[in-house]
């Protein structure tokens, strides 16, 4: 609990991903759209400032859509984005209501627990269709961390600002790199863990981002060209 | 001689890098990769 307080106040001091959406019709992943364009409800567990519930509201008007978030200033922020989404200062780790689909991206890794297995489950219960996570893959992680460690602290926030050339709002670029730099805690997790979760809440795991867990090379070869990645895995577990 | 090579990699990073700017400024800002 004193963790997720110190995740709280991490994200009110400066929530993730804040400043206005220029590119509103991008919703890059065709697994989800598949079943957003069946769905009558979509739930996104810790939706931050709110820009993908309003992006999916946009596409899909019918929808049914509720972003709940731990952070106020999060919160707050997503509200000014759009009326038309049910935005809700809840806790995930509480929260029971179930949809048909349900998102979280970028949120369980921050969330203190041994056994991040245990977050999967619960958000995968919530859905009644199709759940889609977004996590941290450990050999990725291990790259940008290998990689950031090269240069001195002091360069670092100036070298993030070369590979992030479409991020032009500042606030928005220094809410990214303290998310990936500096938040409280992070974990991260395999495609083989993601596959197991698949099996023990029999379920399939419909899509994934990558085909292996040997993503190190991959990931150091664009940090080399001053390419960033975040280092991710995304789920998509189907039922 | 290591500084050589140092600064032929550091050339080599930042043609790439260049090559791909473009490209790389028309990306979606709130998506991670």
């Amino acid at each position: 609990m004193v963790q997720q307080m110190n995740v709280k106040r991490f994200y009110n001091n400066l929530p993730f991903n804040t400043g206005d959406d220029t590119k509103q019709n991008n919703i890059p992943w065709p697994s989800l759209h598949t079943y957003l364009k069946c769905s009558k409800s979509v739930t996104e567990l810790g939706c931050g400032t709110g820009w993908l519930c309003a992006r999916i509201k946009k596409q899909y008007p019918d929808l049914k859509i509720t972003g709940i978030d731990i952070s106020e200033t999060a919160i707050e922020q997503a509200c000014m984005r759009t009326n038309d989404v049910d935005y809700k200062i809840d806790n995930l780790l509480t929260y029971s209501k179930k949809s048909d689909v349900v998102i979280s991206i970028g949120v369980l890794h921050h969330i203190e627990t041994n056994d991040i297995k245990s977050l999967l489950h619960k958000a995968i219960a919530l859905s009644k269709k199709y759940c889609f996570i977004g996590l941290y893959h450990e050999d990725s992680r291990k790259a940008i961390f290998d990689f950031f460690n090269n240069y001195p602290e002091s360069k670092r926030k100036a070298l993030f600002k070369k590979m992030m050339p479409h991020m032009t709002n500042t606030e928005q670029r220094d809410s990214w790199f303290r998310d990936q730099f500096y938040n409280p805690y992070e974990q991260s997790i395999s495609l083989y863990t993601m596959k197991q979760v698949a099996e023990e809440t029999n379920t399939k795991l419909e899509y994934t981002n990558i085909n292996n867990d040997s993503t190190y090379n991959n990931v150091m070869e664009k940090l080399q060209t001053y390419e960033f990645t975040s280092g991710f895995i995304y789920g998509g577990y189907s039922k | 001689m290591k500084w050589i090579l140092n600064l032929i990699k550091k050339i080599k990073m930042e043609i790439a890098y260049r090559k791909k700017l473009k490209k790389a400024k028309e990306e979606d800002p709130f998506i991670y990769k």
